[in-house]
């Protein structure tokens, strides 16, 4: 493929923008699922403490949120302090709320 | 615990007592011949028992007075305290056991020292890369960088970012240089749960490449895409003051971004350059602040969308008044796929600048004068990878495939001016969250300059 004819170019910009697309609404799809199924799954939480719910929470902001950029670096990668101080940056690096970053160090602390 | 003995001694005499009397009480007649020698035989016993406990009383009295002074203060308590009675008898501490105690606590408290969260947090995070280019037209060498970021939390609300680019590369002319950049130097407070505001060095949020993807071990292809490489179109670094946060809405959010900074600088004094914004030189040239912000969606945590805007005046003061406007969309789209057992990841970003006309080099004293243009351009990267992390096979599940189609053009009678596409096929292995190996070839089309097709190879780090 020595050059890029302005068709192939087209295609490329097409193909690549319909899968994401389709990804889009496979995600959307899918997060409809995962809303249904947390109703559900609420539900059955409901006996659980307080302090399982804040975990769940953290763990899934955690998740959620990171990877959505990069790949997740394990609870136990650092300490509590570390994990305090990276969190507070990435607060403002990925926007944040303060109760989701809170929910998150919260999780990782307790888990590494 | 010795006097304890006897007077569980003493007790159990005095319950028998009782016992005896009690019983004699609900007797209707006197005790047999029997339980007489019985009861006889019972005190005689317990008798014969309180008396070895007080000899043993005794003896421990008469050692513990000539134990020295020392030896008998109240430290002897610790261990009796703690219910460990010595194997040899003796309850009172020495003074190697002191000492030993002592160490112990020392030991203790050094472990917590070191491990104490302080009333300030300081991290040293960062990343790196080693890469391999081999590239048409060019001779095939080898670079590095490392970037250390230093985050010192001083209070819970405050942050302070400092951060480097180091360097060394190759240009074109086989010269080898080293670079140091400053790349961040800004502190944050955080006003409340939505609202953070902050000044300095900092990543302007024009797009989301470098704010979110640029790092070596984010990346996940070996260079950056067009519009956000050297000589690209997209700001990177500014000097300023900012205002960020976010506002949630149900089940989703917006996020903003609001700043003030120095702004590009317009290039008109170089011949391949005319025209173009330099956003390395943080100097302002001058009243005019550069103004600009980002509006975010994510109606869903693993999509987030937003379109940027920047506008500035970017003359110097000898220079005609020019002004310059530069917009950007972006998506992003993270997906776990179930039946693709593994996990899309869905990048795009394209970006607008516009410059207003200008005449550059109008008396022609500087050799490439005077030439005037149409000083609009634009560029993106529309990127696909896939990675299989689903599956069993370790090997398999490390690997990600990776694909990008990026271009940027501008006017070809700008100086430099051209219209590049690309297109970069790869593969990546992941050795570890922070640590990726990769591997990609670049079909290259220039309109106006040579192609150059290149294969790259590099090792991303997150520190």
């Amino acid at each position: 493929m020595k050059t890029l004819s302005s068709t192939k170019k087209w295609i490329m910009i097409a193909t690549s923008t319909g899968l994401g697309l389709i990804c889009v609404a496979a995600g959307c799809a899918s997060n409809s699922d995962a809303t249904r199924t947390s109703g559900a799954a609420s539900t059955q939480s409901t006996l659980a403490s307080a302090s399982d719910t804040t975990t769940r929470g953290g763990a899934e902001l955690w998740a959620d949120t990171c990877s959505r950029c990069h790949n997740i670096r394990p609870p136990e990668y650092y300490s509590d302090a570390q994990w305090a101080t990276i969190v507070h940056h990435m607060r403002i690096r990925a926007n944040l709320t303060g109760a989701e970053a809170r929910e998150i160090t919260k999780f990782l602390q307790a888990s590494n | 615990m010795r006097s304890g003995k006897i007077l569980v001694g003493f007790g159990a005499v005095v319950l028998a007592s009782a016992a005896v009397s009690a019983r004699a009480a609900d007797a209707e007649g006197p005790p047999t011949r029997e339980e007489y020698n019985q009861l006889k035989q019972d005190s005689a016993e317990l008798r014969q028992e309180v008396l070895e406990l007080k000899k043993e009383l005794q003896e421990e009295r008469a050692a513990r007075a000539q134990m020295p002074a020392a030896a008998s203060q109240p430290i002897a308590s610790a261990p009796a305290a703690a219910g460990e009675a010595k194997p040899g008898g003796n309850d009172f501490a020495t003074h190697e056991d002191t000492d030993a105690i002592e160490e112990e606590i020392k030991a203790i408290k050094s472990d917590l020292d070191l491990n104490h969260n302080g009333v300030s947090n300081f991290h040293i995070a960062g990343d790196g890369e080693v890469g391999f280019t081999a590239m048409k037209g060019s001779k095939s060498t080898f670079d590095a960088a490392i970037a250390p970021l230093i985050l010192w939390q001083p209070q819970p609300r405050i942050l302070i970012e400092a951060a480097a680019d180091i360097g060394i590369s190759t240009d074109d002319q086989n010269n080898s240089s080293t670079s140091f950049d400053l790349t961040l130097a800004n502190i944050n407070f955080l006003v409340n749960d939505y609202m953070n505001i902050g000044g300095g060095l900092f990543v302007v949020p024009f797009g989301v490449y470098h704010r979110h993807f640029d790092p070596p071990w984010i990346n996940k292809f070996p260079d950056d895409p067009l519009p956000f490489a050297d000589g690209g179109i997209a700001p990177g670094e500014e000097v300023g003051a900012f205002i960020d946060g976010v506002v949630p809405f149900r089940n989703s959010k917006f996020t903003y971004d609001v700043y003030v900074t120095n702004g590009p600088n317009l290039i008109t004094n170089d011949s391949e350059a005319a025209g173009q914004l330099n956003f390395d030189d943080f100097t302002d040239l001058n009243n005019n602040k550069a103004v600009g912000g980002r509006i975010g969606f994510l109606p869903f945590p693993n999509i987030e969308m937003g379109y940027s805007a920047m506008g500035a005046q970017v003359n110097s003061d000898h220079f005609n008044s020019t002004y310059a406007v530069l917009q950007a969309v972006d998506l992003n789209v993270r997906q776990d796929v179930d039946w693709l057992k593994g996990a899309i990841d869905f990048r795009t970003e394209w970006v607008f600048s516009h410059v207003d006309r200008a005449t550059y080099d109008p008396d022609g004293s500087q050799g490439f004068g005077p030439i005037n243009f149409n000083n609009d351009r634009n560029g993106g990267y529309v990127q696909l990878c896939y990675r299989p992390r689903k599956f069993d096979e370790k090997l398999i599940r490390n690997l990600e495939f990776v694909r990008r189609y990026d271009r940027l053009a501008s006017s070809h009678s700008a100086p430099g001016g051209d219209t590049e596409d690309r297109l970069t096929l790869g593969v990546d292995y992941w050795i570890t969250p922070s640590v990726v190996l990769k591997t990609a070839y670049e079909f290259d089309q220039k309109k106006v300059g040579e192609n150059q097709n290149a294969f790259l190879v590099q090792v991303g780090f997150g520190l």
